[in-house]
Parts: C-alpha cells; structure tokens; sequence
C-alpha cells in the first residue's frame, strides 16, 4: 500500500547544493543533549508544558482570528419599529376581524377578543407562520389560517390546529389602546419589491391598497397610505 | 533527448517511471461495465458546471433588485445566454442524479466496506455539498420558489437545537432575508461549495488510486488480462461519454429550456409551492412531522449514512453471513422513493 513511497526520494538539485546542507544531515538538538546530566523527566515535563504553551497560544491567536471572521458574518441590526395607528377601538366588533398592512408591507390581522375598550380586548396577528416561515392565507370561508407549505392550519385567534405547527401560534404584535384608538407596534423596513418592470406585466396586478403601502414604505409620515380594511373586503389577492 | 524535453526535465523533475505509474493505473475489467464506471459522469459534470457558472458569474448580479434582472438578461439577451444556464441548470440535475446512482452501486456492490469506509464517508460529503450548491443556486434567481425556499431552509436550520440561530443568521446574512442574503448565498453556490467540492473530488480520486477500485468478478470474464490500462482505455471512454452527455445536455436545454417563474414577493407565499425534486423527501418529511422532531430525526438518518460502512461492519460482525445491510438498503430505497412520488403527485 501506499504508505511505504514506491521509490527513492529523488534527490533534487537543493539538496545537494554544498552551501546549503539538506536538513536531516543536520545533528539534531536531541542527540546534542543526549550526553548531559540533566535529569531526564524534568526535560520531558518541560518541554510538554512547552509544546503545550505553544499550542494553546496558537489556538487563541486563530481563534481569536476566526472570532472575528464570525462577527462579520453574523451582522447584528435591530430592525426598526414604530407605533402605528390602526382603528378606532368601536371600528372592530366582536368576531370580526381587521385586516392591516405595514409599512414593510407586513399583512396583519387585527381582532377583538372581548367586549371592553382595552388593550388585553384585541390580537393582531402576524401572517408570518411559526413553522418555516412561510405567510399564511386568510380563508374566509373556513374561518382558518392555510399555510401551504407544509399544510399548517391555525384557527382565528391563531393557534395552530392541524399540521406541523400545531401547538405553535401566529406571532401577536404589541397592541396599545389610547383615548379610543387602536395602535400596533410594527416594523417599518422591508425588501425592495418589484416595481413596474416588465416581469411585472406577467403577473396579477397588485392590488392597489397594497400598492399605496409600498409606496409610503420609508415615507417621514407613515400614517400616510396605511389603510384598516374589514377581512372581508379582500380582493385581489383570494384569487392569486 | 531533445532539447525541449531536456529543458522540461530540468524544471519538472519528475521521472518517466512516476509519469508512467501515475497515469497507467491499472482498472480492472468490470469497470468497462458502465455500472460500474458511474463515478466518472457527476466529476465529467462538476467541470461542466465550472465552466457555464463562471459564464453565468459575468452577467449575474446578486441583490433583490437586481437578481431577477439579472437572470432574466441572461435568458432572454445575451447571445447564447439561454443554452449556457439551461446547460448549467440541467448538469446540476443530471450531477444529483448521476450521484445517486454512483452511491446505490457502491452501496449494494459493498464496495464501502473496509478498508474504503473513508471515501465513502468524503463521498456523502460530496453528496451534501451538491445539495446545498443546488439548493443555493436555484435561490439566486429570486423567484418565488428562490425565496421561499431560502426561508423555509433557513428556519430548517434554525430548528437544529444549539447551532440553529447562528446557522440561520449565518445563511441569511441577518435574522431574516434581507438586502445581503443573495450575496451570502452566492458567495456559498459560486465559491464556497465549489471549493469544498475540489478538495473533496482531489480526496476521493486519490483515495481510489491509493486503493484501486475494489475487485468483481463476473462468470463471462474469461480471458488473462484482467485488467486494461487508465490511460488511453479509460479515459477515452470518459471522453466519450463526455461527448454523449453533452449531446443529452444540448437536446434538454433546446426542449425544455430554464424558465423563469414569478419574481419573488416576500409578502405572498404561492398557494402550491415545491422545491426541485432532490428535495422532495426532505419537505414531505416536514410536512409529516412537528419542526424539531422533523430535522434531528433526518439528521439522525444523514448521520446514520455517512457512518454506513462501520454501522454495516458492526451490523456483519454481530451476524456473519446475514443480509440485514441490504435489506436496510433496500428499505431505505423504498422510503424515499415513496415520499418523492408522493410528495410529486399531490398539491399540498
Ligand atoms: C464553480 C461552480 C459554479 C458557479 C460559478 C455557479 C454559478 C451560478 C450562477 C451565477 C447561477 C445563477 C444564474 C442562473 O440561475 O442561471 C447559478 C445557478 C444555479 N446553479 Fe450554479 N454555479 C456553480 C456550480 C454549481 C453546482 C456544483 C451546482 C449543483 C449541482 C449548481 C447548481 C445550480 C442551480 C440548480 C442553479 C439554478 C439554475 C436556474 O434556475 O437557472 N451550480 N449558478
Ligand atoms: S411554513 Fe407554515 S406549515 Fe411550514
């Protein structure tokens, strides 16, 4: 097998050079020593408390080095966020449900779930779902969240009934009641998303609240283009 | 000794017994069976996928508002633009393909056992890093399926106990997708991947050579010479099979070019959406079971393969002369053979 080389080194020119004698010819510092006095297990210890000094010092400079390199690729931004107005409190009654969008274009329902004017009376929930990621579509017809990738199924107050996600819930947006008013709080940033280009022509048309949204992404005044519309009034989007 | 050799010898000090023995290994005569000789086609592809992704590398612009431009350019504008990425998109599937089929011969042949379990162990690394190159390159077109499928892999990763946040963050250059993370996964498709590729192809065939491939023989192999040569024999055959791949590889990129779908909208998840076939198992298996549950236990199941050939070692010592190692191939076929047709035969 391999292990053993099939040939004799080859001897290269460098090697052979007078002014520079090849390495192994070399007595080494071990045969020097051999001869002394000293003792030979304090020469042993010391030279593994060396190498092990050596080792350690090496690991700390590259990991210290690949610490680095760990921080520049795990950037850590916060994302920012904004209290929002949504409705006024009277707006949303009991068993219905609101449907809102985020400056970032963040699809969120809104809904009471008690009588009086508090915070604790209403949830608005994410459309993000908490298995992989995906967005959930509101199905109307069976008062249920379907997400499609892999078939997650959450009731109206978000709670996971059936698929993987069941046990999990719709994530809830803090919810803030002042003088009457409805206010969430929401991310503002989003990706750009196609704006107009030719691809675009391919393509249902966006629904137009939707597209005043996009267009206040980033605007100084968010309440600007931002629009409660009751669940039921969807468009649009149902039919993609 | 002419001149110009001389001048060679003198600069590459090699001698002609090493030249010789390096190129004429001797292979012997089942791998002219074209079964046997399957490895040759994803490493014949690796170097077709080389070429048409530098090409593809000079148009492609990585970034969400300019991804799904970019590739559309591509497509539709630059002089065979069209053939290069249909030729680039369909040596990745024929490279999976090829891959799978090369590790089924070496499983039921047993070529795996002792002393190769290494390079069967550096090939399932090759195997994963083909997934993950596909993987990362069908999510740099930004269509829909590009990010959903970037999302729902990023959250996979996310559910691995421990590593899983910084695997995600990592990924997606973020907490979530952001401007960055095309560059991150292209950085992993165009560069990182490739690299790991090398090292591990250079392992793998030198692992081979260290060896030889391991030895069969069959009832019609009559005759002396067992073996023929690597160099001319073998090389020509992998240069004709080259040429007929390529032929194949044209045919496909004329008849059913790369498409493009809708361009990627963060906000809507499309009503049925699922990811290139290589990957249908993984995302029935996510559908089957809760997130956790779902990516330890197949963990558990690549763990269990690329420790194959010691689990069979153990598996043969414990019960000389049982079949068991096969049958627990042949069941593992079955399985995902069963959650791929499945997985492709319904909507949700
Ligand atoms: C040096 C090697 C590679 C380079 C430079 C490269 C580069 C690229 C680029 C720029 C794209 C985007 C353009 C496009 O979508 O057509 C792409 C797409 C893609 N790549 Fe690669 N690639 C390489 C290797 C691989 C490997 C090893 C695989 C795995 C089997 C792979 C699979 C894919 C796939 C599936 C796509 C999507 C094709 C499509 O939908 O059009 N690539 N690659
Ligand atoms: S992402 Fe919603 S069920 Fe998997």
């Amino acid at each position: 097998m391999a292990s053993e080389p099939k040939t004799p080194p080859i001897e290269t020119p460098i090697s052979q050079s007078p002014d520079r004698p090849a390495q192994r010819d070399e007595p080494s510092q071990e045969v020097l020593s051999a001869g002394s006095t000293e003792d030979p297990t304090r020469r042993d210890l010391l030279s593994v408390a060396l190498n092990t000094g050596v080792v350690l010092s090496l690991g700390a400079s590259y990991g210290t080095l690949a610490g680095h390199a760990v921080d520049y690729l795990v950037p850590t931004h916060s994302e920012a966020k904004a209290w929002l107005y949504v409705a006024p409190c009277r707006g949303i009654t009991l068993g219905s449900q609101v449907k809102y969008t985020a400056p970032s274009g963040a699809a969120i329902a809104v809904a009471r779930v008690a009588a009086e004017d508090s915070a604790a009376s209403f949830i608005a929930l994410s459309s993000t779902c908490p298995h992989m990621g995906c967005q959930v579509l509101w199905e109307g017809s069976k008062s249920r969240f379907f997400c499609p990738c892999h078939n997650g199924v959450f009731n109206e107050r978000g709670e996971g009934t059936d698929g993987p996600p069941k046990g999990q819930s719709l994530s809830r947006y803090p919810i803030r009641v002042e003088n009457g008013l409805l206010f969430v709080e929401v991310p503002l940033t989003a990706l750009p998303r196609e704006r107009g280009h030719s691809a675009q022509a391919c393509r249902q048309p966006v629904p137009l609240r939707r597209k005043a949204a996009q267009e206040a992404q980033g605007a100084a005044q968010p309440a600007e283009g931002l629009h409660a519309t009751p669940a039921g009034g969807r468009s649009g989007d149902e039919s993609a | 000794m002419s001149r110009r050799s001389e001048f060679f010898r003198e600069r590459i000090p090699v001698r002609d017994e090493t030249l010789r023995e390096l190129t004429n290994e001797p292979v012997p005569n089942h791998m002219k069976r074209w079964w046997f000789a399957l490895g040759g086609t994803p490493a014949y592809l690796f170097l077709v996928m080389i070429g048409t992704g530098i090409l593809l590398a000079s148009y492609y612009q990585p970034g969400p508002t300019t991804a799904y431009q970019s590739v559309r350019f591509i497509t539709e504008e630059v002089a065979f633009g069209w053939y290069i990425r249909s030729l680039h998109k369909w040596s990745a599937t024929f490279m999976v393909a090829g891959i799978i089929l090369h590790q089924l011969r070496v499983f039921f042949t047993g070529a795996y056992r002792r002393p190769r379990e290494l390079n069967w162990m550096i090939g399932m690394g090759l195997l994963l890093s083909t997934l993950i190159g596909g993987f990362t390159g069908y999510s740099l077109v930004y269509e829909q399926l590009s990010f959903w499928g970037a999302t729902v892999a990023s959250n996979v990763a996310d559910a691995i106990p421990f590593l899983g946040g910084f695997l995600k963050k990592t990924l997606l250059a973020g907490d979530s997708y952001n401007p960055h993370t095309l560059s991150r996964l292209f950085v992993i498709h165009a560069a990182l991947m490739p690299a790991c590729m090398v090292a591990l192809l250079f392992l793998h065939i030198a692992m081979v050579r260290l060896h030889g491939v391991s030895e069969l023989h069959f009832p019609d192999d009559t005759g002396a010479k067992r073996y023929f040569p690597f160099v001319p024999d073998h090389l020509f055959s992998e240069i004709i099979m080259g040429l007929v791949l390529m032929i194949v590889l044209s045919t496909l990129a004329l008849v059913l070019p790369a498409s493009m779908g809708p361009m990627a909208d963060p906000l809507t998840t499309p009503e049925v959406i699922k990811p290139e076939w290589y990957f249908y198992v993984a995302f029935r298996w996510l559908k089957l079971f809760p997130a956790t549950v779902a990516v330890l236990s197949m963990g558990c199941i690549v763990f269990l393969f690329l420790f194959w050939p010691f689990v069979d070692g153990w598996i043969r010592r414990r019960r000389p002369g049982s079949e068991l190692s096969v049958g627990i191939g042949i069941v593992a076929v079955l399985c995902i053979l069963g959650l791929t047709v499945w997985e492709a035969l319904v909507a949700h």
